[in-house]
């Protein structure tokens, strides 16, 4: 009896070792994005790891396991949003330039430099992620950076596929808008050329 | 789905697509809506440069360090070695014996006291599913809840509410060592716990025979040849006494639903 204990034991183990070896990289990956600062990410990380050892038979069963991590990540997170009373602002990791006092640039063919071009998008793209509303935000951080597919994300939020691609449609289309506002402030696009796009 | 798609169609599609996520047939169909149609041409554009941004700053976001990869990796051996060895170990198909006695204010000035102060919490009601004769009911309803459970257990209390986080999803009814137990079920939708109802007239365990550990406001011990764990609070304490699975338990909550402490 003890000898069959021992072996249960260690396939549990070796199950959270394979569980840890495959998903800690996009856990933390997302739970960077999401708390905005590393040492809140590693620690939601280890909370998200800590409960799926408490429930290592339930995981080990599981047909995948990856909505169930990301499910317990979503209602840590928002159990700290909660206890905090305020929602954590997301920091911009890198460095943004000053959006107040835009130079013009030339065209993107023209730029020397496009890497440039790419940290002031990117830290758009980042202040946009910020403003969206936790529900959009939970679903494009979940796709873009936990590597879920949308029938993983509906596991991993409780709800319908449909409402997921509704949510990820939302929120690409504010990010969107943002970007057109940057590329229209910084004569990258011609105003009147992306007018309707900017509005869509 | 129709032949051929409009740019309604389209746009309702393009993220779908732009992430793999229709069948080929359809994701043609995209595409060749997009190769003739300048404006869907132009969006998608657009959900492209989005999601190449995504992508650098993805790539811009650091591994986990190899301090947390060897924390991760710890938790099962920092989990066993506060396991009480004295414990028994019991597989976790095994029956959870658990008898409930609740120390209220007999214990405790009475005034200002309410009866069943404090719950006792179960995590993984599973074992307890499994007895044969077990009655259950789904509800959200805490009033439908008390009152089907008093049906069945004419002593049984009624629940003061879901603990934070946590939503009542049923009742049931089964046996615990001969004896009828109700059991309160709720869920945050990642963890499953049961609240132990009692029924009947509830016994107080005085003192203990042995004490193997205090810790943190728990008393750990034997009583009359049984090992129970005891907590004490400003709200009451319950006493467990019976055979308890490694893991199996949860917390103690007081009235309030305060903060509860984790056991093991």
């Amino acid at each position: 009896m003890i000898w069959r204990r021992k072996e249960g034991e260690k396939k549990l183990r070796a199950c959270y070792d394979k569980l840890v070896h495959e998903h800690l990289s996009s856990v933390h990956r997302a739970a960077h994005r999401l708390t905005g600062n590393a040492a809140d990410a590693e620690d939601l990380a280890q909370e998200v790891f800590l409960k799926a050892w408490r429930s290592i038979e339930k995981v080990c069963e599981m047909e995948a396991a990856r909505p169930w991590l990301f499910r317990v990540m979503r209602n840590a997170w928002l159990d700290r949003v909660r206890k905090s009373g305020r929602r954590p602002q997301l920091v911009a990791m890198e460095e943004s330039p000053d959006p107040e006092a835009p130079e013009p640039i030339a065209r993107l063919s023209e730029l020397e430099d496009q890497q440039v071009l790419h940290e002031h998008i990117d830290s758009q793209v980042v202040e946009a992620l910020d403003e969206l509303p936790d529900g959009e935000r939970l679903v494009l951080l979940y796709h873009a950076f936990g590597d879920l597919n949308y029938r993983e994300i509906a596991g991993a939020m409780d709800c319908p596929v449909g409402t997921v691609m509704s949510r990820l449609h939302r929120a690409r289309a504010r990010l969107r808008t943002k970007l057109v506002d940057y590329a229209i402030r910084h004569r990258l696009i011609a105003e009147k050329e992306d007018q309707n796009e900017a509005e869509a | 789905m129709k032949l051929k798609l409009n740019c309604s169609d389209v746009d309702a599609l393009l993220d779908a697509f732009e992430d793999n996520e229709i069948d080929s047939v359809t994701s043609l169909r995209v595409q060749k809506h997009l190769d003739s149609c300048t404006g869907c041409r132009t969006r998608h554009g657009w959900l492209q440069s989005t999601s190449r941004s995504l992508a650098r700053i993805r790539q811009r976001t650091p591994e986990p360090s190899p301090e947390l990869r060897r924390r991760v990796a710890g938790l099962p051996d920092e989990r066993q070695s506060r396991t009480l060895s004295w414990l028994p170990s019991l597989y976790q198909a095994a029956a959870l014996l658990v008898l409930v006695f609740a120390l209220t204010f007999l214990l405790l000035p009475q005034a200002g006291l309410a009866e069943m102060d404090a719950r006792v919490f179960v995590r993984s009601h599973n074992a307890t599913q499994t007895v044969e004769g077990s009655d259950e009911l789904d509800t959200h309803d805490p009033i439908e809840a008390a009152a089907w459970l008093r049906d069945r257990l004419p002593e049984a209390r009624a629940p003061r509410g879901a603990p934070p986080g946590y939503r009542l999803t049923g009742a049931r009814i089964t046996e615990v060592a001969g004896r009828p137990v109700g059991l309160l079920l709720y869920e945050d939708g990642a963890r499953k716990i049961s609240c132990f109802v009692p029924s009947g007239r509830l016994e107080l365990t005085r003192g203990f025979d042995e004490i193997a550990i205090r810790q943190d406001g728990l008393t750990a011990g034997r009583c009359r040849g049984h090992q129970i764990v005891s907590w004490s609070g400003s709200g009451g304490a319950a006493v467990v006494i019976g055979e308890i699975a490694d893991e199996a338990l949860l917390a103690f909550a007081t009235v309030n639903f305060g903060p509860a402490a984790e056991l093991f």
